[in-house]
């Protein structure tokens, strides 16, 4: 189990988290999601062996912008 | 609904209106466009029903309709034409001297031999008699005014043995007939027109696919929301927005939103250039990975892209056509033959001793039609097959015979540089690092970070680091400094990788270790202290430098022309060693300076890849597009080089000046039997009390002719 957490851009509605929750809850090796869009953060715990650039790039897939990603 | 037609026969701009005009007339159609250079036209209708009557109006003006896509149909019914003037040439010729000689009458068979050959000498060969028709009117002649004049004559004269013959007779002519010898001349020079037809390649899709990189639909702001609008509803000052992946429907100005836009197809440079707010943007252009909008500054014809479709349309239909090296040389040799053909007459009817008139008007035919060479028709076409059929393997596709003798006398010749001196793909050129450093493992990281960014630039780090066989690993942490770079903790170090700002924003140092490349700098900086650096840029093709070599030493002028930056440029034609240099030009400019060159009395050629060249792939005499580049340059282009080995151009040059060689030779053997019977069939032999030509030199002469021009041609296939 790791964590990584992402500052993601555009994120403006409770539609917008759970478009994110839903899509990254698809996703096998991710156990939990956490968003908060006050802080525009999105922290989820998933396997070790997951790749921190492919999350970035799924959830920019759903159009929005992950400028850096944050130490949890 | 729309309907797309093909129109033939249209020669001019006043065809393309009356079409127009008249076919708008008719009920239910809505919008009409017809296209000269690519003989088309689409018609919006409000039902199928209006169909019938719109091709029903076109062909009433006088023009052929057919469903778009018929191209064959021209080369098809050259080889039908072939195959049944060929079939009755070979009764003909068994008639007159085969097998069937004597089962006839001789009455009857030239009555047979005079149906059989009508329909070759008046409907198949019909092209001849009117060029016949024209230089006696004009006085101007080609290889097909010899052929009329030969067979014309052959024809008028066995026509007039074979019905008045008793009178014939009572005037003392030589009673032989030549129908057969118009029969093989027309079914031979029709066997090399399909040749000539099979080796050309379909060039007039080249608007077309300009035309098909325009959106077709825009997204408009209207009131609130965005509506899905008809490119031809947008106007002026209309908000659209561009989605991810989009085309840009319109030039217009960006108003929100940032995005790396490729712009390739207009500039020829690989590497998306980045729009931000008040940024113009161009119709055609490819959107990156973020929503654009913009404001609609230039539409409909008034876009760059409108205005490129215009110039290669009107470059395209101005282009002289060149005049073939065989109607060059029949331009001499028909009226030659005349005035030959005269003396003889005139010579006989003042020094002839008996049968004046009779042996006059026979030996001034008989000159006539020896010097008819059937083999003329093959010289050129049989040496473009073989050239042609040999280039297509070897990979140089060759539109036709008439880009091979224009490809001879070439005085400089236009390269574009992005795609066609270059490898047209950003990639890493120079790697270097501060001593104590370990090349692969900070390659490795660099690439590993680079995989967050959509940076134009990192596709071409990551690709660099998967070809040294490195294995990427994921960060830990990451920030992207827009504009700048990016910063990341990998493998236990933390790193800032960008250009200058970014060092400058973490306090960096840099440390300058020397470099001569041209081309965009990544630097490295690991742990805070700068460490090396990565240079991406567009590698000049390996072969490149040889290629100038060899044709400086022809003594062609070589010119670099350029839409990217001097810097850029320079650094190019000073490494390759070509003679001029024009940088930052706009894609009409590029064709305006094909025709500055050109005034200078220069024969000039052009080498491109992208839409960029268009234009001035048009403009040019001779055009050899990068089979790498796009649609757009190929069909706008006589020559493609698959493979866009640039190497090729030199080959090519070398095909078309050994080819030219083998025509002349062809001409020259299709020429030499016949010239050296003229005198003959003038009759000299009489004077020494020989005997009138015999028949069988005239198809002695045609058959070693034919023989001689088919091997002559074969010897291309050891040129390339």
């Amino acid at each position: 189990m790791k964590k990584l957490g992402f500052l993601v851009e555009g994120m403006k509605c409770g539609a917008c988290k759970g478009k994110i929750e839903k899509s990254l809850l698809a996703q096998e090796n991710i156990s939990k999601v956490d968003i908060d869009l006050n802080e525009k953060s999105v922290v989820l715990e998933c396997s070790e062996e997951t790749s921190t650039v492919e999350i970035k790039n799924s959830i920019e897939e759903l159009g929005f912008t992950i400028p850096k990603s944050l130490r949890v | 609904m729309k309907l797309n037609v093909k129109i033939k026969g249209m020669s001019c701009a006043s065809c393309v209106s009356s079409i127009e005009n008249e076919v708008s007339k008719l009920y239910g159609v809505t919008k009409v466009s017809v296209n000269l250079a690519t003989e088309g036209a689409s018609f919006h209708i409000l039902n199928e029903d209006i169909q019938r009557s719109v091709t029903d109006k076109i062909k009433e003006l006088g023009y052929e309709v057919s469903p778009e896509d018929s191209e064959n149909s021209e080369s098809d019914k050259g080889i039908k034409l072939f195959w049944i003037s060929f079939i009755l040439s070979i009764f003909l010729f068994s008639l007159e001297m085969g097998p069937l000689k004597s089962v006839f009458s001789i009455k009857i068979n030239y009555i047979l031999q005079f149906i059989l050959a009508f329909p070759i000498w008046i409907f198949i060969g019909r092209k001849f008699q009117s060029a016949l028709l024209v230089f006696f009117r004009t006085g101007r002649s080609n290889m097909n005014t010899l052929i009329g004049l030969g067979t014309s004559s052959a024809f008028l004269y066995s026509t007039f043995i074979t019905f008045f013959n008793d009178q014939s007779i009572s005037w003392g002519l030589t009673q032989k007939v030549y129908f057969e010898a118009v029969g093989f001349i027309i079914s031979f020079v029709f066997l090399g027109n399909y040749f000539e037809e099979k080796a050309k390649k379909k060039s007039k899709d080249a608007l077309n696919s300009l035309l098909q990189l325009s959106a077709k639909k825009a997204l408009v702001l209207k009131g609130e929301e965005y509506k899905e609008v008809d490119i031809s509803e947008v106007s002026l000052g209309d908000v659209i927005r561009v989605l991810p992946g989009g085309k840009f429907p319109v030039d217009g100005k960006v108003m929100k939103g940032s995005s790396a836009v490729d712009e390739s197809m207009l500039s020829g440079e690989p590497l998306p250039v980045i729009k931000n707010a008040g940024d113009k943007v161009f119709g055609g252009t490819i959107n990156g990975d973020s929503f654009i909008e913009f404001n609609a500054t230039k539409v409909g014809s008034d876009t760059f892209l409108s205005h490129i479709v215009a110039f290669v349309e009107s470059a395209q239909n101005n282009k002289p056509e060149i005049q073939r090296y065989a109607d060059r040389i029949s331009s001499y040799f028909t009226p030659a033959v005349l005035i030959f053909a005269l003396l003889t007459l005139t010579f006989w009817l003042v020094f002839g001793k008996e049968n004046l008139w009779g042996n006059a008007v026979s030996n001034f035919i008989a000159v006539l039609v020896i010097a008819c060479p059937c083999a003329l028709g093959l010289a050129t076409p049989t040496a473009v097959v073989v050239a042609t059929g040999r280039a297509s393997l070897k990979g140089q596709l060759i539109g036709g015979g008439e880009v091979l003798e224009k490809a001879c006398n070439i005085d400089a010749i236009v390269f574009d540089k992005t795609g066609t001196l270059t490898e047209g793909k950003p990639q890493v050129i120079n790697y270097s690092l501060l001593n104590g450093n370990d090349y692969d493992s900070v390659l490795a990281d660099v690439a590993s970070i680079e995989r967050l960014s959509e940076h134009p630039l990192a596709k071409a780090v990551i690709n660099y680091s998967i070809e040294n066989g490195l294995e990427l690993s994921e960060p830990d942490f990451f920030e992207i400094h827009k504009g700048m770079g990016i910063e990341a903790d990998i493998s236990g170090s933390s790193y800032v990788i960008g250009n200058k700002k970014i060092l400058d924003k973490f306090n960096v140092d840099l440390i300058d270790h020397g470099s001569a490349f041209v081309g965009s700098y990544i630097y490295i900086a690991k742990n805070g202290i700068y460490i090396g650096k990565l240079i991406v840029g567009d590698k000049i093709k390996s072969n490149g430098k040889s290629m100038i070599q060899n044709l400086r030493a022809r003594g062609i002028e070589t010119w670099l022309i350029t839409g990217d930056n001097e810097v850029v440029g320079n650094a190019v034609r000073e490494e390759l060693g070509l003679d001029h240099i024009r940088a930052n030009t706009l894609p009409i400019e590029k064709a305006k300076i094909i025709e500055e060159i050109q005034k200078s009395n220069l024969r000039v050629a052009m080498v491109g890849d992208g839409i960029n060249d268009a234009p001035a792939l048009a403009k040019a005499d001779l055009s050899i597009a990068m089979g790498t580049g796009t649609d757009i340059a190929i069909s706008t282009s006589d020559v493609t080089i698959v493979n866009g080995d640039i190497e090729k151009v030199i080959s090519f040059l070398d095909l078309a000046e050994g080819t030219m060689n083998v025509i002349k030779q062809n001409l020259f053997l299709s020429l030499i039997y016949n010239s050296l019977l003229i005198p003959v069939a003038a009759g000299v032999l009489v004077i020494f009390d020989g005997p009138m030509m015999p028949p069988v030199l005239a198809s002695v002469a045609m058959g070693l002719s034919s023989i001689s021009v088919v091997l002559n041609s074969l010897r291309i296939r050891t040129l390339v």
